[in-house]
């Protein structure tokens, strides 16, 4: 079985050595201009948080040099499919290599505070203090989410592509904007600029272009 | 007791709602046990909330006069 990590370019510059961070040698698949980075499996990996950063850091390996499109953590099977897979899908994971070539992803959260984090426990039981942090509470969560909002309307114009995941309880901002890769420090330095009273913003990555990857239709 | 920050705890929601959920996804793969990457996530969820709402409770607590380590 193959444990599927990335799909690249086969004209890509020659494999990292990823010391210990594959489990094994790394291996290309090649089928015609595309090439499948691959290690030889034959159980999935255990999903444990060592395991996901050792797959994750491998990752970041591979993408300082090339465009690649990650596959999701997990990815196991056998040579026949993988190369099915490759050959219907051709033409979109070519065009995707060209899109995202040269870009990575960024994520930024926006966070109510530490310490201000969204009230779960009931409100009061008595009807005046009840409505009081009934309105109190909307009023919160509104500014908040207004902000993230505003957020990003500014930040997605700095970016190639953007998109935006579900908010969370307390997390009313969770979005991910590919960048040029010589664009990185400048988003971050907007993002920075950004801040918005009432909201923690978090930046991280770079990542791999996990979010903007076009999904595969069988 | 050391709490990994926030900046911490939020990088790996970041690793783990992207290596988890997206990327190229190919269907009907053997794929690691779906049992096995709920409980990374509701361990996460819980180390999320919980440091939050322990946060609040401790702030809470230091108001009241109650000594604070940090």
């Amino acid at each position: 079985m193959l444990y599927l990590y990335a799909i690249t370019r086969s004209d890509a510059p020659p494999l990292p050595d990823p010391a210990d961070l594959a489990g094994g040698p790394l291996d290309l698949l090649v089928s015609g201009e595309l090439a499948a980075v691959v290690g030889a499996a034959e159980r999935a990996p255990p999903a444990d948080e060592a395991t996901l950063w050792r797959h994750a850091r491998l990752l970041d390996l591979l993408m300082a040099d090339r465009a690649l499109l990650p596959a999701r953590f997990g990815t196991l099977l056998g040579e026949g499919r993988l190369r099915a897979v490759l050959g219907r899908h051709r033409a979109t994971l070519l065009a995707d290599l060209e899109r995202l070539a040269g870009c990575v992803e960024l994520s930024v959260r926006g966070l109510w505070p530490e310490g201000e984090a969204e009230p779960a426990g009931p409100p009061p039981p008595t009807g005046r203090a009840y409505m009081a942090e009934l309105l109190d509470r909307e009023r919160a969560r509104r500014a908040r989410a207004a902000g993230a909002e505003a957020i990003h309307a500014a930040l997605a114009p700095l970016a190639r592509a953007a998109t935006r995941g579900p908010a969370r309880a307390g997390m009313p901002l969770t979005a991910a904007y590919l960048v040029g890769r010589d664009n990185v420090a400048a988003f971050r330095a907007a993002v920075a600029l950004a801040d918005s009273p009432g909201l923690r913003l978090i930046c991280t990555g770079p990542w791999p272009p996990y979010s903007f990857v076009t999904s595969l239709e069988e | 007791m050391e709490q990994p920050s926030l900046e911490r705890r939020v990088t790996l929601l970041d690793l783990l709602d992207r290596i988890l959920d997206k990327g190229v996804i190919i269907q009907g793969d053997l794929t690691i046990s779906v049992a096995n990457v709920d409980l990374v996530y509701v361990g996460l969820k819980v180390l999320l909330t919980s440091i939050e709402r322990a946060e609040q409770m401790r702030r809470l607590a230091g108001d009241a006069g109650a000594p604070d380590q940090a």
